[in-house]
């Protein structure tokens, strides 16, 4: 599993703590060890990932989303398209994957499991 | 919030007859299946039983919100299980989580993974109030439910 791969999975971890706060913030379930179990799984993902990439992840993601997918030329994050040659460019590793309007981490659908 | 949108009467299941989690979850999604929200009903069923795994979505007072982020969604939906008064089944692993009558089933489509949370934030707000989820489990009628949640505001 490739770093942006990885990001994503962070992300999707950090969202069930997130909803794990909403929905039992008033209720008596205990949910604690649970909840411990995935911040472990979240820092050993952290750990795999580079620090620059991280760093920026943890920037941008104070807006919302740290990453997001593309699909058909447009940032999931932010719904604009992605010029043909900012994607091409990424693709060739020229440029970092980074959505030129909002900033965030995008995954390329054309991306796998590696990247 | 509004949630008028996600929630026409056809996707509230009232008089719901259910045993166990899986049984209700598949219940559950079908109207998501109809509706085209949900392409694959088995894949978002497997999705939702992985995340009821990581942390239980059962959030007390009889109601659990089950969920998952799934590529097999096309959009942001909801369907709402009601059982019969007095009726619940153990929807939860754990023994000790009580029993549930009252399901809101979420399917997010994974390229919007944040896009549930106002929902989630709204109906934990809604199932705070016991009265309000009382008289909602006494609705003779889908579209009696529908509009009895529909007309909640939260602040």
């Amino acid at each position: 599993m490739g770093p942006l791969s990885t990001l994503l999975k962070i992300q999707d971890l950090e969202i069930v703590l997130k909803e794990s706060s909403i929905v039992h913030s008033d209720s008596d379930l205990e949910t604690d060890s649970d909840t411990e179990d995935i911040q472990q799984q979240i820092d050993e993902l952290k750990s795999q990932v580079p620090e620059k990439q991280l760093r920026h992840y943890e920037r941008v993601k104070k807006n919302g989303l740290g990453i997001a997918q593309e699909i058909q030329g447009r940032c999931k994050a932010c719904h604009m398209t992605i010029p043909v040659g900012t994607i091409t460019s990424i693709q060739s590793e020229k440029s970092e994957p980074i959505c030129p309007n909002c900033n965030i981490y995008i995954f390329l659908e054309s991306f796998g499991e590696d990247k | 919030m509004d949630i008028s949108r996600l929630l026409p009467p056809s996707h509230t299941l009232v008089n719901l007859t259910c045993k166990s989690r899986k049984e209700a979850v598949q219940q559950l999604i079908q109207p998501l299946v109809d509706t085209g929200i949900v392409s694959d009903g088995d894949e978002f069923a497997n999705e939702v039983e992985q995340r009821e795994q990581q942390i239980t979505t059962v959030i007390g007072n009889g109601v659990a919100i089950p969920h998952a982020r799934t590529k097999v969604a096309n959009r942001l939906g909801l369907v709402v299980g009601l059982m019969n008064e007095g009726e619940s089944f153990q929807f939860s692993d754990d023994p000790e989580v009580e029993p549930v009558n009252l399901m809101f089933l979420i399917a997010i489509p994974s390229f919007a993974p944040a896009s549930h949370l106002p929902l989630l934030q709204h109906l934990a707000k809604f199932v705070r109030y016991e009265r309000k989820v009382a008289k909602l489990l006494r609705s003779k009628t889908p579209a009696a439910a529908s509009k009895y949640l529909i007309s909640f505001k939260s602040k």
